[in-house]
């Protein structure tokens, strides 16, 4: 990073462990559900259920609720922009991170 | 940050088979296995493969998805597990067409050096597709599994044994296994409903 170049800006919604956690895991996956999601991330359910609907008011993930084998279900999926502001926020991370003496 | 995600990808696969049903159903098989070829009816043995595919999805969804949760991997994940799948069918196909070609060529009356392996040859046509699972999966306890049904093809060349002997041995170490990591799975992940956020 040049010294003249200004501090990349982070996304302060992504920025927060358990937030990103769930953005790669649905990154990694076409949909997945909130069980699975659960048992990928290890966060508990209210704060997942938090997560996820700060990250669908943002519009980085689309749900989907549904009943599956009688059962209900919500589906989380990544949406083009949820994909894009990760991809920015680890270009940006990285440019901090460049920056770090040493 | 494809590398990163592959990674989380190929993890999240991995952890998809972590229920122990697959163990199971291998270790059933080659119960059956050992039994129907101890009582002179294998041809019965060779449609628990069948039997044992179509138990396998309902019990998937009744047991493991309310537990495990739902995931829609990739296109390109699909479309591997598709191949894998037809690939495994098509080896088992080839396995038994080459056995009928044996058996029309020879009328059971094998050479006598090939005698004395063929008996190990019914535990590798289990291992090699263990192999291929082990591969695919990324859950080496599957190599495992592989490793021991190719041990257990040795020693009855070795000994002289029948192949139900090496079937029923594998089919006992490894359905017990099976159940242990299904209730392993079963006490980490209890079924609760689901909350709607």
């Amino acid at each position: 990073m040049k010294d003249n170049a200004p501090t990349p800006e982070l996304n302060r919604l992504l920025h927060e462990p358990a937030r990103l956690r769930t953005l790669v895991q649905l990154a990694a996956v076409n949909k997945a559900d909130f069980t699975w999601l659960l048992g990928q991330t290890g966060l508990s359910r209210g704060n997942l259920s938090v997560q996820m609907t700060k990250l669908a008011d943002a519009g980085m993930v689309t749900i989907d609720k549904r009943f599956h084998n009688n059962r209900p279900q919500t589906l989380f999926a990544l949406t083009a922009s949820g994909r894009q502001a990760l991809v920015d926020y680890k270009q940006n991370m990285q440019l901090i991170l460049d920056g770090i003496p040493g | 940050m494809n590398d990163a995600i592959n990674r989380v990808e190929k993890k999240a696969f991995r952890s998809y088979w972590d229920d122990g049903l697959l163990d199971i159903m291998l270790g059933l098989l080659l119960l059956v296995l050992g039994v129907t070829w101890w009582q002179g009816v294998a041809v019965l043995g060779a449609i628990f493969p069948a039997v044992c595919f179509s138990m396998w999805f309902p019990l998937r969804k009744r047991l493991v998805e309310p537990r495990m949760g739902y995931v829609e991997f990739s296109g390109k994940r699909n479309l591997q597990v598709r191949g894998f799948r037809f690939g495994l069918v098509a080896f088992f196909t080839g396995a038994m067409a080459l056995g009928l070609v044996i058996f029309i060529l020879f009328g059971g009356a094998l050479p006598s050096t090939a005698d004395e392996w063929i008996a190990g040859f019914p535990l590798v046509l289990i291992a090699i597709p263990a192999l291929f699972v082990a591969l695919f999966t990324s859950c080496f306890r599957f190599a495992a599994y592989a490793f021991l049904l190719l041990l257990a093809g040795l020693t009855i060349v070795l000994m002289g044994w029948d192949p139900h002997m090496g079937f029923m041995g594998c089919g006992i170490v490894i359905t017990p296994y099976g159940f242990l990591i299904l209730s392993r799975f079963l006490s980490r992940h209890p079924a609760e409903p689901e909350v709607l956020t």
